[in-house]
């Protein structure tokens, strides 16, 4: 084929990208890897002006060189060209960095420009044992909306905090701090406490806050109203915890509090809809007033070093339990995971689990074996069962933390049709139940062990379920040595008489 | 169950269709104009081809579907109450009333946890001709729908990822304006895009 024939098959096929509007341009470049992004400029000359224009530079994208300064400085030499090759006259609205020494880089670069002033959402992540300090007008309070920050530094003397006074950050909705970033918004004479700065002078359309291991946070007051979502994760040293939030809908506390010494906790949020409070020490008892939209709440809680083996709560704890149940009984799925249910079995769990739970549908149990506890939570289910009347679904699932053979059915024999002192015990339970049995429909047990507390638990319930539809039951994940038990059991609970026509029994 | 509202869309080449008020809802271009009154009429789309409407179409009717199991499988049934009061031993028998108009949070406790395979569907879905991608990117974006308006993007992105740049020109048939001194230039002063 001669070159001009060539030329014309060329020109015949279109080039559909290079028409695509700008800012889908952008957007396209925005799923690349920045150096990826930053070859394009040698497309064409439209493709040149349209990485030099891009208003999100997302440079954690960037695979680093190694440690070695030689190499840094290619990532270094890097973001210096990007920021000269800019366009002055765009502004930057998203920026992401990552590593002490290029998030440096950036910033140098951007006192030089005065395009800076509109960034929107701003990302930083970086460990260092220098000196941080990020521009105040980097964070620029006016034209905010996201803030996420990443700071782990050896000594929290060495972040900076910003200059906040009379700062209104008006657009700012997201904002997640890790580590030591919080320091950034702490006074300098308390570099432990946060118990000005989340309020509505300073984050007045503040929706969504996330605070990570947030080591050395001491002391924290949430007061914006317009606050929805709060999620604190593995804050560790906290002793006091206040919450004020009006418009907060779901709250999400893991791993926090120091279990050494006492802590204050008090929570309102009258429009809460889920609560998630797990990974906490038993004696770390928030004072809640009562949510009457509350849809699901999820505790897991355990027990205090001092009395792990007997997991005692101090008498005088048991009625603050018994109000933070009382908050939570309008939800309308309840999940107690870890050693909830030991612990309430073990401290006079009609005082605790006493209101009825009239809203409740669901219910979720994750319960343990272990050898401490003597096997012993019939008694908290047992309540639990009594006080929800109208529930529909329950799962519970059982964890064997040390496998004791003594409680697998099979290798005791075992009178398999005479009535066990659990079987006795739910039905003695039965009039107590009726409301329960009478709207049980399905009920799936996972980890199901071939033993009896599982066979009580499941011929009580296909015994006198009247409405139940489906019974699952998921055997333990190491059941191949024991499928001559497996079958034992189904052989067994198929023959029991059941109270409902309609349930089918499923083995998974 | 009441009759849902349906939302009559027309295409630049003239085609109508007629889509659930939900499905049409996942524009939030269309969703604006329901809100300012245009909903009982047909909604002129004249940026939109019929075959693209279409295609764009089942994309936001997978969707809505995929929102509505998750919702219903969270949702649970509510009684009756008057049911309650009888104290009789006989089964009282549940009503399920779907709230669809409640909003609870997606439960990760599902009575039957199943992974997703919407992102699989997805990707089936953009597994397009170039051509069409390039109108589904235009469209989604002129009819304003972020999913969609990514899903495209980020496949678009995957072609060009990797390659080179003399690849990404015959891919895409980008012509060079560059004189070859304006190309050596740039070559030379941004080699650090280079390394």
């Amino acid at each position: 084929m001669n070159p001009n024939d060539y030329e014309r098959e060329c020109l015949i096929k279109e080039d559909r990208i290079s028409e695509l509007p700008d800012h889908i341009i952008h957007d396209i470049l925005c799923f690349l890897p920045i150096k990826s992004a930053a070859q394009t400029i040698i497309l064409s000359k439209r493709w040149k002006s349209l990485f030099s224009s891009i208003p999100d530079l997302d440079f954690t994208t960037m695979e680093l060189h190694t440690r070695s300064s030689v190499n840094s400085s290619k990532d270094i030499n890097f973001i210096n060209n990007v920021f000269n090759l800019r366009d002055n006259n765009v502004s930057i609205r998203t920026l992401k960095l990552k590593s002490f020494v290029l998030s440096s880089t950036a910033f140098n670069c951007l006192t030089n420009y005065p395009n800076i002033m509109n960034i929107e959402e701003l990302e930083v992540n970086l460990k260092t044992r220098e000196i941080v300090n990020i521009p105040s007008n980097i964070i620029n309070y006016k034209s905010l909306r996201v803030l996420r920050l990443n700071i782990l530094c050896l000594d929290f003397k060495l972040t900076q905090p910003l200059m906040l006074k009379n700062r209104e950050f008006k657009l700012l909705h997201t904002m997640i701090l890790s580590q030591q970033s919080f320091l950034m918004f702490t006074h300098h004479d308390n570099r432990t406490t946060l118990l000005d700065i989340f309020t509505d002078s300073s984050f007045p359309y503040l929706k969504k806050l996330i605070l990570e291991s947030c080591y050395d946070l001491k002391e924290l007051n949430v007061r914006c109203s317009e606050l929805k979502d709060l999620v604190m994760k593995d804050c560790f040293e906290l002793k006091k915890l206040d919450i004020y939030g009006l418009k907060l809908e779901t709250l999400k506390v893991e791993n926090c509090f120091d279990y050494i010494g006492t802590v204050k906790i008090r929570i309102i949020a009258p429009l809460m809809k889920v609560l998630k409070w797990v990974d906490m020490h038993s004696t770390h008892i928030p004072v809640l007033e009562k949510f009457n939209l509350l849809e699901k709440a999820v505790i897991g809680l355990f027990p205090s070093e001092v009395h792990f083996n007997n997991y005692f709560i101090e008498p005088d704890q048991i009625q603050s339990w018994s109000n933070m149940i009382t908050a939570l009984s309008h939800a309308k799925f309840l999940k107690f995971k870890f050693q909830s249910i030991e612990i309430f079995s073990r401290n006079d769990d009609k005082q605790i689990l006493v209101n009825k739970f009239e809203r409740l549908r669901k219910l979720n149990i994750c319960i343990e074996y272990y050898r401490f506890n003597g096997y012993n939570n019939i008694l908290a289910i047992a309540t639990l069962f009594k006080n929800s009347p109208y529930l529909d679904t329950l799962i519970i699932k059982n964890t064997l933390i040390k496998c004791d053979r003594s409680l697998i059915i099979c290798d005791r024999k075992q009178q398999l049709m005479s009535d066990s002192s659990d079987d006795k015990f739910w039905k003695s339970q039965i009039p107590e139940m009726r409301s329960f049995l009478n709207h049980l429909r399905r009920v799936k047990l996972k980890g199901f062990l071939e033993c009896d507390k599982d066979i009580s638990l499941v011929k009580f319930l296909l015994q006198n379920g009247k409405v139940l539809e489906e019974m699952i039951l998921c055997f333990e994940f190491d059941s191949n040595l024991r499928f001559e038990c497996q079958k034992k059991i189904k052989h067994m609970v198929t023959r029991w008489r059941r109270a409902s026509c309609k349930v089918e029994v499923v083995f998974k | 169950m009441s009759s849902k509202k349906m939302i009559t869309l027309k295409s630049s080449d003239g085609r109508i269709f007629e889509v659930e008020e939900a499905v049409a809802q996942e524009s939030q271009t269309i969703k604006h104009m329901i809100e300012d009154g245009y909903g009982n009429s047909v909604i002129p789309l004249p940026n939109v081809t019929g075959r693209i409407l279409y295609k764009i179409i089942e994309f936001c009717t997978k969707h809505v579907a995929v929102e509505e199991d998750i919702k219903q499988k969270s949702v649970e049934p509510t009684v009756v109450v008057e049911d309650v009061k009888q104290k009789s031993v006989e089964p009282t028998v549940v009503e399920d009333v779907k709230q669809k108009s409640v909003e609870l949070p997606v439960d990760d406790d599902a009575w039957d946890a199943e992974p997703s395979d919407i992102d699989e569907w997805d990707a089936q879905f953009i597994d397009v001709d170039e051509s069409t991608m390039f109108e589904l990117i235009v469209a989604s974006n002129y009819l304003n729908i972020k999913r969609l308006m990514d899903l495209s993007a980020q496949a678009i992105a995957d072609m060009m990822k990797d390659k080179t740049v003399e690849e990404i020109r015959k891919i895409f048939n980008i012509q060079n304006d560059f004189t070859p001194e304006e190309e050596m230039k740039i070559r030379n002063e941004n080699s650090w895009a280079y390394e």
